[in-house]
C-alpha cells in the first residue's frame, strides 16, 4: 500500500547496525517522498536520531504488548517491518503509528540535549518564570524541535485525502501531544553542603516507559470512527466521525481507528497475524495474558527450566561480596 | 443404562466385570449413575467449547475412538464419575457391601479452621467419613478390567493413565468437615470426618489438567509413554495424556465426529473460545431476539402457596453460522 511507512525498516535489520559510524545516505532509505528526501539532506546530521527514535517506539510497542495475542513482532526481510498488520485501520496500527510518531521526536530531542548535532541543542526560551527557591539552568531539552522533526519527517506522506491519512494524521499528533504533556522540572539542589537553599531546574523528558505506558491507555480507550465523504474545493475528502453519539468524542490526544481487528489467535498470512502458538503465557493470571485466553482453548505445553543464579552472598570484611551458586527449577508454560 | 442392560451385553464383558455383574448387580447400577454424572459433568465443563461433549449421538463413539485430549477428559471424568456416586452410595447406605469409613486410629489432621482456637482443642474422628478407598477400587475393578498391564499397547496404556488421573482428582482432594459439641455448642469439643470434594470441584480440576494435557508417544520397548517435545515436562500420575492431535471441531465432519459449531450458541463480547470470534470460526454470527414466558413476581401466601405471575422476557442470543 501507498501509505506504509517503509522508511521504518531502517530501525531495524543490518542498516541499523552500521549507523552512527558512518553518515547517513539520504538516497539509500527506501520509500521516502521528496519532501522526506529534502528534509534528510537539509538536517543530515540528526537522521541517525530518527532511525534511534522509530527503534525505541518498537520496543516500547514490545513491551506494552508483551502478554496480548498480537505482541508487536516485526519481521525483518521485509520492508513493511510489521506485515500486512499494519495496513487495516486498526487500534493496532493507531498505537503503532503513535509510538513511532513519539519515539522519533523523543530520540531527537534527546540527541539534541546531549550536543551530538550542530543544529539543535537546549532550550534557552525559558517556559514559563522561575518559581521561589530556584532558577533556570541546566539544560532544558527542546522537545518543540523534536516534536518538529517528528511533524515534518514522518507525516510527511499524509498528505493525501483519504481516511487513513486523516487517522495517521491524528494519531501521529497524540503521540507527539503525550510526549509535550508528560514533560516534568528536574531540578538540583547546590546549596551549603548540598542544601536545597539553591536550586537550578530545567524542563526534561521522562523514561519512555512512561510514554509508553500513557499511550497504552490511550489504546485501551480509543474511539471507534466510521468514515465519511465530503465533496470539498480540491475533489473528494474523506473525514472520520464517532461511530457511538452516547460516548465522549475523541480529544486531540485519544487514539481513533476504524476498522476491527482481525482474529490474532490463528496465523493466517493475509491479515498478518503470526498466531499464539509457543507463546509464553503465565498459568495463574486471568487476564489477556494467562494460560486460558492466550492460547484461545487450545491448551498449554509445560517444560521445567534450571536457572543458576547467585544466592546466600555474604559481604567479606574489606571489601568483596562472595556468592554460591543455587539452582532454581522453574516451570514454563508455552501455548501449543 | 440400567444394570441389567449393562450386564445383558455381558457377552461384551469379559473377566472382573462379568463377575460383578452377577455377583453384585447393585453396585453396577451406581456405576451406571457415576458414568452419567461424569458424562453430564463433562458437557458442563465443555459447554463453551468448540466439542461441547454432546454424547447422544453416534458421532460420539467416533470421538472415543481417536486418542485426543477430549477422549482423555471423558475417560478421566467418567472414572471420577463412578468413584463419586460409589462412595456416595456406601455413605447413604444403599450398598450393603460398604458403609462409613472405619475410623482407624490415626491422628487428627489440624482442622480447617483452626486458626486461633489453639491446641487445647479435643479432636476425634467420628460422624460417617466417605470411604473413598472402596469406590476407588470399584472403579478400577470395573473399568480397567479388560486391560492388563504389561501386555497391552500404547492406546491401552494411555486409557489406563487417564483413568488413574479421574480416580485421584476424587481420592486426593478430600475435606475434612467438623462439627463443634462442647459446652453449648462451643468449640472445645470437635468431632470431624473426611468428605468428598464436590464433582463440581473436580470437574474444574479435570479441566486445568486438560488444558495442560502432555502429548506422548510409545517408548522403544512399547511398554513406556515418553513426552512428545524438547524439554516438556513429564506428566505425572494425576495428569492427563494423549497421543493425537484434535481433529477440526469448527466444520462437521463424520468420520472425525466433529459437529461442526453451526447454529451454537456464542457470546459477542467474550474474548476466550466461548467468544462469537472464536467459537464461529470466523464464519461470522447471526442475532435473534427470542421472546419466551417465565415466572416472575413470585409471592408466598399463608400456608403454604407459591404463586407467580408470567412475564413476557426478551432476550437476544447470538447464533453461529
Amino acid at each position: 500500500m501507498a501509505s506504509y511507512p517503509i522508511w521504518w525498516s531502517l530501525a531495524v535489520g543490518h542498516q541499523y547496525s552500521s549507523l552512527g559510524t558512518q553518515p547517513i545516505l539520504c538516497g539509500s532509505i527506501p520509500g521516502l517522498v521528496p519532501k522526506q528526501l529534502r528534509f534528510c539532506r537539509n538536517y543530515v546530521e540528526i537522521m541517525p536520531s530518527v532511525a534511534e527514535g522509530v527503534k525505541i517506539g518498537i520496543q516500547e510497542c514490545q513491551h506494552q504488548f508483551r502478554g496480548r495475542r498480537w505482541n508487536c513482532t516485526t519481521v525483518n526481510d521485509n520492508l513493511a517491518i510489521f506485515g500486512p498488520v499494519l495496513d487495516k485501520a486498526t487500534r493496532e496500527s493507531a498505537f503503532v503509528h503513535a509510538i513511532a510518531s513519539a519515539g522519533v521526536a523523543f530520540a531527537v530531542t534527546r540527541a539534541c540535549a546531549e550536543g551530538s548535532a550542530t543544529i539543535c541543542g537546549c532550550d534557552t526560551r525559558h517556559k514559563g518564570p522561575p518559581g521561589e527557591g530556584w532558577k533556570w539552568g541546566g539544560c532544558s531539552e527542546d522537545v518543540e524541535f523534536g516534536s518538529m522533526v517528528s511533524r515534518e519527517f514522518a507525516d510527511a506522506r499524509e498528505n493525501r485525502p483519504d481516511a487513513r491519512s486523516a487517522m495517521n494524521r491524528h494519531n501521529n499528533e497524540a503521540g507527539r501531544m503525550s510526549l509535550n504533556d508528560n514533560m516534568f522540572l528536574k531540578c538540583k539542589c547546590h546549596g551549603l553542603s548540598g542544601s536545597c537553599e539553591v536550586k537550578t531546574c530545567w524542563w526534561s523528558q521522562p523514561d519512555f516507559r512512561v510514554i509508553g505506558d500513557y499511550m497504552k491507555d490511550k489504546y485501551d480507550s480509543a474511539s471507534e470512527m466510521v468514515v465519511e465523504k465530503h465533496k470539498e474545493s480540491r475533489g473528494w475528502v474523506e473525514t472520520l466521525r464517532p461511530k457511538y453519539n452516547y460516548f465522549k468524542p475523541p480529544t486531540e490526544r485519544d487514539l481513533v481507528y476504524y476498522e476491527s481487528s482481525p482474529n490474532f489467535c490463528d496465523p493466517n498470512p493475509e491479515t498478518g497475524s503470526f498466531g499464539t502458538r509457543d507463546r509464553i503465557c503465565n498459568l495463574t493470571s486471568h487476564g489477556i495474558d494467562g494460560c486460558d485466553l492466550l492460547c484461545c482453548g487450545r491448551g498449554h505445553n509445560t517444560r521445567t527450566e534450571k536457572r543458576k543464579e547467585k544466592c546466600h552472598c555474604i559481604f567479606h570484611w574489606c571489601c568483596y561480596v562472595s556468592c554460591q551458586e543455587c539452582v532454581r527449577v522453574y516451570d514454563v508454560h508455552t501455548c501449543k | 443404562m440400567d444394570p441389567n442392560s449393562i450386564c445383558r451385553k455381558a457377552k461384551r464383558l469379559a473377566g472382573k466385570q462379568a463377575e460383578l455383574c452377577q455377583t453384585q448387580p447393585e453396585i453396577v447400577s451406581e456405576v451406571a449413575k457415576g458414568a452419567r454424572l461424569g458424562v453430564r459433568e463433562c458437557q458442563y465443563q465443555f459447554r463453551y467449547r468448540r466439542w461441547n461433549c454432546t454424547s447422544h449421538n453416534k458421532y460420539f463413539g467416533k470421538i472415543l475412538q481417536q486418542d485426543i485430549r477430549e477422549t482423555a477428559f471423558v475417560y478421566a471424568i467418567t472414572a471420577a464419575g463412578v468413584t463419586h456416586a460409589v462412595t456416595q452410595a456406601c455413605s447413604m447406605g444403599d450398598l450393603l457391601q460398604c458403609g462409613c469409613e472405619a475410623t482407624r486410629n490415626r491422628a487428627p489432621p489440624r482442622p480447617p479452621s483452626s486458626s486461633s482456637s489453639g491446641d487445647g482443642v479435643k479432636w476425634e474422628w467420628g460422624g460417617c467419613g466417605d470411604d473413598v478407598e472402596f469406590g476407588y477400587e470399584k472403579s478400577k475393578q470395573f473399568m480397567d478390567a479388560k486391560r492388563r498391564r504389561g501386555k497391552s499397547d500404547i492406546r491401552t496404556l494411555i486409557d489406563l493413565h487417564n483413568n488413574e488421573a479421574g480416580r485421584l482428582a476424587v481420592k486426593l482432594y478430600m475435606r475434612t468437615e467438623c462439627k463443634c459439641h462442647g459446652l453449648s455448642g462451643s468449640c472445645t469439643l470437635r468431632t470431624c470426618w473426611k468428605k468428598m470434594p464436590h464433582f463440581r470441584e473436580v470437574g474444574d480440576r479435570l479441566l486445568e489438567r486438560f488444558n495442560g494435557a502432555s502429548k506422548v508417544m510409545g517408548g522403544n520397548d512399547g511398554k513406556t509413554l515418553i513426552p512428545v517435545g524438547q524439554n516438556i515436562k513429564p506428566p505425572d500420575k494425576q495428569d492427563l495424556i494423549y497421543s493425537d492431535e484434535s481433529p477440526d471441531f469448527c466444520l462437521a465432519n463424520r468420520k472425525t465426529g466433529s459437529l461442526g459449531t453451526r447454529g451454537r450458541m456464542c457470546n459477542s463480547t467474550a474474548m476466550d473460545i466461548s467468544g462469537c470470534d472464536l467459537l464461529c470460526c470466523e464464519r461470522g454470527y447471526r442475532e435473534e431476539t427470542v421472546v419466551f414466558e417465565e415466572n416472575c413476581l413470585c409471592r408466598f401466601h399463608w400456608c403454604c402457596v407459591v404463586q407467580c405471575k408470567k412475564c413476557l422476557v426478551r432476550k437476544e442470543l447470538s447464533l453461529c453460522h
